[in-house]
């Protein structure tokens, strides 16, 4: 599949090593540089507000890589108190416009993260190491996984725009088709850009995929 | 007080001997001969180090009595590094240099027994399951993405020791493929910590009233946990998850009682309680990995 880029403002990747200092003054993981072994809660409450603390930085309609390339394992307790927190608080509607990827992920840790995602019920939108196409990370419908899919394709998307991709012996209504694109919204993997006037009058809303 | 072991020794002989030591009238030094062992599980010997190391801490001064130098007994040991971890000096018939023992004993797979106290021996670990253990995960044709599954089994399980067992608890990490049909990987991890009913009293009042059968199903429950925080309760629970999802067994044992917890070839979840009666407190939990089933 190709991909079309987003329209979000890809901002600099946070590279994830362990001499990264976070906002207690302490590196992220002492004595180690690559091969990062991100365990417990205690940790994962440490990275929680350098990462906050960056995500609130970032300009609106924009998107923060996490380059995890020396992440060799991160356990469900750091990642529950990291980022299975951020992801929780986006659902409530918190870090506006501002989203996370995870890049350069290996298969070890894409089957931590999963695990994560499946028991917080979560979706993270993770690139495997050496791929550029994005993949989700969490237990989504077919739907709304095929309309991620689509978004990624098509580098925006309007709720007509889905029901012309689909096709029409799909028989979507606008109604359902916007409630995939909303949903999505609130899991964190696309993005409202804009809205735009509809021939014959009426806005839509145009979504581009986080990645 | 000098205590012989004979015959396979397994997680009850090992209650035997600190049940017998109990009751006996001089509690300053505790001599176990092990020339008798003819087999040991992993289970047993992580339980053993820890019941060994607790008496240790009541300064219980304690010798060893070797298995001889061609029993296959010792050479388990040895590659466990049992004796290195224990750090007792008067060890009767112990070869006292180095030697190389090949790690396959009797078709067996066995790295060193791995202490437990901080976060940085839960990363080495880690690191050692996903090299040591590398060949043991391959050899039961686990892919890459197992692998990372699996090593949150192990991390969970070892932040569980030391979020909950209390901060002084020590925890003992074992690992061994066994090659002999039914062949599997078992991890065991045993700590000499406050039990899980203490930890799940923390923030459960009516813990305390709960029977052991309950305190083990309540711990390995989504959401109930030792810690007062809202969002706690995923380390054990995330375990019994995963080992579902590799048709693989749990052995937990706390308080006065053990549970196994296996899911059957059919799907179908077995849980099987059993009262035992237990001398120390602490927790022993033991994971079976069966080969890939795809």
């Amino acid at each position: 599949m190709l991909k079309k880029t987003s329209l979000l403002q890809r901002r600099s990747s946070l590279l994830l090593h362990g001499e990264l200092i976070l906002a207690d003054g302490q590196p992220l993981q002492e004595g180690a540089t690559t091969r990062l072994i991100l365990i417990g809660r205690p940790e994962g409450k440490r990275f929680l507000p350098y990462l906050e603390h960056r995500l609130e930085e970032l300009p609106r309609r924009s998107v923060m890589p996490i380059d995890c390339q020396h992440v060799r394992v991160m356990d469900i307790s750091f990642g529950d108190e990291s980022l299975g927190r951020i992801a929780r608080r986006r659902t409530a509607k918190e870090y506006p416009e501002r989203y996370l990827v995870l890049e350069n992920v290996g298969e070890e840790l894409e089957a931590n993260l999963q695990s994560l995602c499946e028991q917080r019920e979560i979706v993270l939108v993770v690139t495997r190491t050496g791929e550029d196409l994005p993949t989700l990370l969490g237990e989504l419908s077919t739907e709304l996984s095929d309309t991620y899919n689509i978004a990624v394709r098509e580098g925006r998307l309007t709720a007509r725009e889905l029901i012309e991709q689909i096709g029409g012996e799909s028989k979507l209504t606008i109604a359902a088709s916007s409630n995939r694109l909303t949903r999505l919204e609130a899991l964190g993997v696309v993005a409202q850009v804009d809205a735009e006037t509809i021939e014959g009058g009426g806005r839509q809303k145009v979504f581009t995929p986080v990645y | 007080m000098n205590i012989q072991v004979n015959g396979h020794l397994d997680i009850q002989a090992v209650d035997n001997i600190i049940q017998t030591f109990n009751k006996s009238s001089s509690k300053s030094k505790l001599t176990l001969d092990l020339r008798f062992v003819t087999g040991i599980s992993i289970e047993c010997i992580s339980w053993l180090v820890i019941v060994l190391l607790s008496l240790k801490k009541e300064k219980v001064k304690i010798s060893i009595i070797a298995p001889s130098d061609d029993n296959a007994v010792l050479y388990k040991l040895k590659m466990w590094r049992f004796f290195d971890v224990l750090k007792e000096e008067d060890i009767y018939n112990s070869i006292k240099k180095q030697i190389y023992v090949h790690p396959f004993v009797n078709k067996h797979w066995i790295i060193s027994l791995k202490l437990l106290k901080s976060n940085k021996d839960v990363r080495s670990i880690i690191n050692g399951v996903l090299d040591d253990l590398d060949f043991c995960f391959k050899n039961l044709n686990y892919t890459k993405n197992d692998i990372g599954h699996l090593s949150t089994v192990v991390s969970e399980a070892c932040m569980n020791v030391l979020d909950h067992a209390g901060d002084d608890a020590i925890g003992v990490f074992a690992a061994e493929l066994i090659r002999m049909e039914p062949k599997r990987l078992v991890i065991s991890l045993a700590d000499d910590g406050c039990g899980l009913r203490t930890s799940l009293s923390r923030s459960n009042a009516n813990a305390t009233d709960w029977d052991d059968e309950t305190v083990i199903r309540q711990a390995l429950t989504k959401g109930v946990s030792g810690v007062v925080d809202g969002d706690r309760g995923l380390g054990l629970p995330a375990v019994v998850t995963k080992l579902s999802q590799y048709r693989g067994a749990l052995y937990i044992r706390s308080g006065q009682g053990s549970m196994r917890h296996r899911m059957t070839h059919e799907g179908t979840l077995e849980e099987v309680f059993s009262s035992e009666e237990v001398p120390v407190p602490g927790t022993l939990i033991s994971v079976s990995l069966p080969p890939a089933t795809n």
